[in-house]
């Protein structure tokens, strides 16, 4: 099923994806800024932004918007991203008024309150403290961007430096939303089961008179090439050592990027893959490994992982891991395995239109990576186009150990 | 049975002993199968725990015609997801596929549920990923709390024996295999098959599974209980913020009026942004990202629970507010709005939460582990509008008031001991610096 879209005079765009046979609905708003958008000083401030969108509008009070789509027998939360930050409700059908009431008035008319904003910064400090300092992944993948990217907003973490938590004003957070929080910098999506006659009137009524700004272009750096391995060994008290490793691929929508996406089901998709079949289940080396892929707007990042089993040599998972990594780019792929990877793919396309929500989330990403609402739907076909061919291409550009980048967690007096 | 909702067109079946439900849906192009077993934590012998889980894993890990290498292949090659897992009072095998899939991964299911073989070597690859398991477990404090938490809050009971490197290792193939012999029966599964099927495939997967054995009973388990005042420490001396885990001996899930608990519970903790404690820890006082409450409710008991955590200076401060966000709410109850508000909750997100048809096979399967009636999925929304402010608050005096407390503190001992005096009502406090 395909969406349409609709555009008010201030440049507001809105994306309706018509699902009858949803039970509810998903109203998104996909602010076209995270932390790439950032400098330095003030990471972590779209973050930051995102967790005030909660503190109170001109007509509410904290935390009233949340309360009242729970009270209506809806669910809501936002995210940040490197690229972006989106805020959803998930309403029963006949609470869409409700939805578009309560994200106009935050999205126009934001509080942004002085006494608001300081208890809140100590709430996002404790979730820095849970979810980086706290914790080894987190360490190791806070890390791993910021020994990948030296130059791009990439570098630093959606949560932000610690220092910048402390010393983030209100004045920050208030210029910052004036700058990003705009029509033409924000898009809406409204998914599921509603009447498309009345969504248009109520999304012009509460969208229609917000101001247009003029948008600053940004200066986004670029990465310089990368002539060598970065490393970098922590110790921390862990029980088990681990290492991850990335590679920067190419930007979301590219050829290359899709390719880099079947890589990574071959090597790391499922117990039939090839990184598990060789560390986890031949030579036992490691409880766990395998790899993942972040598709972003400037660039990408390739990474895999192990995480040591007991009483194995750490040095043998490691050399295993670039092996198995690095050899597969130039090394013979069969075409089972090429076919395998993108059944995988399908089908997890499938299950993502399962539900509204999920639904909702695929038209956001393809709309907001690619200006192409129904990118999603156009993907199995362009798997179906990568061949053997490409993933020796790609592996020469962007696969090798000059390439890579990594972050060893070590047990603390060990070597 | 028949009834027709918008969760799809649900058939309720009992074909010689085996119960379940076939949940139709069409246009969606994909198939769910749940299986669940009715058994946990009770079929581990004492000092075994980890045994059902293992059981569970072992399932697909090798049949008379597939090895374990080449079922991973098959249904990774289609796309299939599956998951096999053990759980207090059941375990369930589920898997997902495409529809245009079905022919070739029904002989894999049927292979897998009626002649795996549980290989010896398959078994201690297995094994050995347990028992590192649980060593990384340790490295994440959130999961190290919870794991000290429950087994210090059913102690001797089956819900307290968990899996250790010990027990892990103790585990024989031969008890994997008295296992899939004894609780492969009838009696003690239940079937939901669902998503987009049509005549022949619903036909062919019935038949399969008509040819489980016959018979199959219940083990019978004591009440859990827990008495006593609890303080432990486990001590993570580089840690900057503590995890928290407060809690008592809670009730039985088959409990009469449970759907009481659950509002009460949403308006103390369970209900996020609207919760008391959320909104008095968190929004109000800064001193935490998250805290919740819940009552884990089990067939043979259960346990309530606060769950937080702040940082090492702080984490006092937050345990006293919590204490006394709880005393408020026993204290002088809840208020009318806050109970409108929780039921307008659930009778709005019960549909919302059953939108795929795996989300109804797990509520259907609830229903049945907990003797719910096969009506209960619809009539559970009405249950909700029925319920009164004097219930709520006779609730919260009758199930939270306990003494007998169990504090779990995942953090920096040396820097938070001085502060230890203010918890005094938990008892001496134990600090413990290994748990394997």
């Amino acid at each position: 099923m395909k969406t349409e879209k609709f555009v008010l005079d201030n440049g507001f765009e809105t994306l309706f994806l018509k699902r009858n046979y949803s039970a509810g609905i998903s109203i998104q708003l996909w602010v076209k800024a995270g932390s790439r958008n950032e400098i330095p000083g003030i990471t972590g401030i779209s973050h930051m932004l995102e967790h005030m969108m909660f503190k109170g509008s001109k007509k509410y009070g904290p935390q009233e918007h949340a309360q009242l789509v729970q009270a209506n027998g809806g669910e809501l939360n936002a995210f940040t991203s490197n690229d972006r930050t989106v805020y959803y409700d998930n309403l029963p059908p006949e609470k869409l008024s409700l939805g578009l009431v309560l994200e106009s008035d935050r999205f126009l008319r934001l509080s942004l309150d002085e006494k608001e904003f300081q208890t809140e910064r100590q709430v996002v400090y404790e979730e820095r403290k849970m979810r980086t300092d706290n914790s080894p992944y987190g360490k190791a993948m806070e890390m791993l961007f910021a020994l990948t990217f030296i130059a791009h907003p990439y570098h630093w973490p959606v949560i932000g430096w610690e220092s910048d938590i402390l010393s983030w004003t209100i004045e920050d957070l208030r210029a910052y939303y004036k700058k990003f929080y705009s029509p033409e910098n924000v898009f809406l999506i409204i998914a599921g089961n509603f009447d498309r006659e009345k969504a248009r009137l109520l999304v012009e009524k509460k969208f229609g008179k917000w101001k247009k700004i003029e948008l600053d272009n940004l200066r986004i750096p670029k990465e310089p090439e990368q002539n060598g391995e970065r490393f970098t060994e922590l110790k921390m008290r862990v029980e088990l050592p681990f290492v991850f490793s990335a590679y920067r691929t190419p930007p979301y929508g590219s050829r290359e990027a899709l390719v880099f996406d079947i890589a990574e089901r071959i090597l790391s998709g499922g117990e039939s893959s090839r990184i598990y079949r060789k560390l986890v289940y031949d030579t036992q080396l490691a409880l766990s490994a395998g790899g993942g892929v972040y598709s972003f707007l400037d660039y990408g990042l390739f990474f895999v992982y192990g995480i040591l089993n007991r009483g194995k040599d750490f040095n043998s998972m490691k050399r295993a891991l670039f092996e198995e990594v690095e050899g597969f780019f130039s090394g013979v792929i069969k075409e089972e395995e090429l076919e395998k990877a993108k059944n995988q793919l399908k089908a997890e396309l499938v299950k993502s239109t399962e539900k509204t929500f999920s639904h909702g989330m695929l038209v956001g990403e393809s709309y907001f990576y690619t200006g192409n609402p129904d990118f999603y739907l156009k993907k199995a076909t362009l798997y179906d186009s990568i061949t053997l061919n490409d993933f020796k291409e790609v592996g020469e550009k962007f696969i090798s150990e000059i390439k890579r980048n990594t972050v060893v967690i070590k047990p603390e007096g060990k070597r | 049975m028949k009834k027709n909702d918008i969760f799809g067109k649900i058939d309720f079946f009992d074909n010689n002993g085996l119960k379940g439900a076939v949940v139709k849906r069409g246009g969606l192009g994909s198939i769910s199968i749940s299986l669940m077993i009715k058994g946990g934590d009770e079929l581990n012998p004492l000092g075994k725990g980890g045994l059902s889980n293992l059981f569970a894993t072992m399932m697909s890990k090798g049949t008379k015609k597939f090895s374990s290498l080449e079922i991973a292949e098959k249904l990774d090659f289609f796309g299939a997801d599956f998951s096999f897992k053990a759980d207090k009072d059941s375990i369930i095998f589920s898997f997902w596929f495409l529809k245009e899939h079905f022919d070739k991964i029904f002989p894999l299911i049927e292979e897998i549920f009626f002649s795996p073989t549980f290989p010896e070597d398959e078994l201690n690859r297995e094994k050995l990923k347990s028992v590192s398991s649980l060593y990384q477990m340790v490295d994440s404090p959130s999961a190290l709390a919870s794991y000290i938490f429950t087994m210090n809050i059913y102690s001797a009971h089956p819900y307290g024996n968990l899996p250790t490197p010990e027990s892990i290792s103790k585990i024989t193939r031969g008890e994997i295999v008295n296992l899939y012999e004894n609780i492969f029966k009838k009696n003690l599964l239940y079937l939901v098959v669902s998503g987009d099927l049509n005549a022949k495939i619903e036909a062919k997967l019935l038949k399969l599974f008509d040819k489980l054995p016959s018979g199959g009973e219940e083990k019978k388990v004591e009440k859990a209980m827990y008495r006593g005042k609890k303080f432990i420490f486990f001590d993570k001396p580089d840690s900057t913020q503590s995890q928290i885990r407060l809690g008592f001996e809670g009730l039985p899930r088959e409990t009469d009026r449970y759907e009481v608990i659950n509002l009460m519970n949403y308006i103390l903790g369970g209900g996020g942004f609207s919760s008391r404690l959320l909104l008095k820890v968190r929004t109000e006082a800064g001193l935490t990202y998250s805290t919740s409450s819940s009552f884990d409710s089990y067939k043979n008991g259960g346990s309530f629970r606060v769950s937080s955590f702040s940082k090492t200076e702080t984490t006092v401060d937050a345990i006293i507010l919590t204490e006394n966000v709880l005393s408020e709410f026993i204290e002088k109850g809840a208020k009318d709005k806050e109970l409108k508000d929780a039921k307008s909750f659930y009778v709005g997100n019960l549909t919302l939460s059953l939108e795929t048809p795996l989300d109804v096979a797990g509520k259907l399967m609830f229903a049945e582990r907990y003797n719910l009636g096969n009506d209960f999925v619809f009539k559970e929304r009405e249950t909700y509008k029925r319920v009164k402010l004097s219930e709520v608050n006779l609730f919260a005096k009758k199930y939270l008031s306990s003494k007998n407390r169990l504090l779990v503190i995942v953090g920096n001992f040396s820097k938070i001991k001085n502060q230890l005096k203010k918890l005094e009502n938990y008892g001496k406090v134990s600090v413990i610096e290994k748990l394997f």
